[in-house]
């Protein structure tokens, strides 16, 4: 009987990648995660611009929606998805931030479920991004973890000029609620 | 003959902590400095209160508080002198990153001596409360990489070019 191959490395990649989204820790650990940021926006911030700014929250969630679509197609899939088409499994990003949020979990699942069947000995193999060269697989995935976590202390930096408390407290509000 | 203590998640961790901080890719926290002139780094947005040197001290200050509490005496708090008012950070922009990258060092080092077994250990860290040691490296790895999006921010906002692509540190995406 053949071993079975290690995960160990893949686990750990793995959960890197669910805290991207969301965080259910030991209660304080959850700021920099993508819903956890959201939930701190109010709906009408999602579109509004911080003075001399240029992309607003919204863009830049669907920014990141796209590109774990993106990745999932043309890294594991037959790299036929297109930059702008955000459909997924029936879910479009929606208008609300509700809906968008929805569509967000939809395509961070796509993109997971193809990281977790991957075992340690497959880190090392070459994959295609969506420009078409080749890379890495655990490069790849080292990127489709480190570009969220960038855009959403974007995110929260807009959230707090927009709400006048660029401060270190207000990156964790509610954190007391949950407590 | 005893085994060997596998190290193949610390490795993976190690990497990403490393990758957060000083990679190739465009989040990387040095990367987000390099594409900053002098002077950005104590301006302020309107309606902002915190700059770029801020958030470079509260990264680096971090790293000092995680090494010491999660690989080292567990000593030091966050009214030290060394984390409440780290000079070096306050100095030349050359200064502040040299002490910026061993505070790196620090963290990293402190990660690439443990085993994998050890990952699912819970030291008390400064917060008091028993934390699995995974979590912890996670944390502070995503803090580079979230932090380094507020720089990129404020960099953006300070040039006037807060749009796709005007990123100085995106040469390339991967």
């Amino acid at each position: 009987m053949n071993p079975q191959p290690s995960t160990s490395a893949v686990g750990e990649l793995v959960t890197l990648f669910d805290h991207v989204l969301e965080e259910h820790g030991f209660g304080w650990d959850h700021w920099h995660s993508l819903v956890w940021n959201l939930r701190n926006t109010e709906p009408a911030q999602w579109t509004a611009l911080p003075p001399g700014g240029g992309r607003t929250i919204r863009e830049i969630v669907i920014h990141l929606g796209g590109t774990f679509l993106m990745y999932e197609n043309h890294a594991f899939g037959d790299a036929s998805r297109g930059w702008g088409d955000y459909v997924v499994d029936g879910v479009a990003p929606g208008h609300t931030p509700e809906e968008t949020t929805v569509w967000l979990r939809v395509a961070h699942g796509a993109l997971r479920q193809r990281v977790a069947e991957l075992t340690d000995d497959q880190l090392g193999g070459l994959r295609k991004a969506p420009w078409g060269e080749m890379y890495e697989t655990r490069r790849i995935l080292e990127l489709m973890i480190q570009h969220p976590l960038y855009h959403v202390g974007e995110i929260n930096h807009i959230r707090a000029l927009l709400q006048g408390n660029d401060d270190w407290d207000h990156q964790d509000m509610g954190r007391e609620e949950e407590t | 003959m005893t085994d060997v203590p596998s190290t193949v998640a610390v490795t993976a961790l190690v990497r990403f902590a490393d990758s957060a901080f000083d990679g190739q890719h465009w989040h990387a926290v040095m990367r987000n400095l390099g594409s900053l002139q002098g002077d950005d780094w104590d301006w302020t947005p309107s309606e902002g209160e915190r700059s770029i040197r801020e958030i470079v001290r509260h990264i680096g200050k971090s790293k000092l508080i995680f090494a010491n509490q999660l690989f080292g005496d567990g000593t030091l708090s966050w009214d030290d002198p060394e984390v409440a008012k780290p000079v070096r950070a306050g100095g030349s922009v050359d200064e502040a990153i040299a002490w910026l990258r061993e505070t790196h060092v620090a963290f990293r080092d402190g990660i690439a001596g443990c085993t994998d077994d050890e990952l699912a250990t819970t030291p008390t860290g400064y917060w008091g409360k028993p934390t699995e040691l995974q979590w912890s490296i996670e944390v502070l790895t995503q803090h580079d990489v979230y932090h380094a999006g507020e720089i990129n921010h404020i960099r953006a906002l300070r040039h006037g070019n807060d749009a796709w692509g005007n990123d100085p540190a995106a040469e390339d995406l991967v």
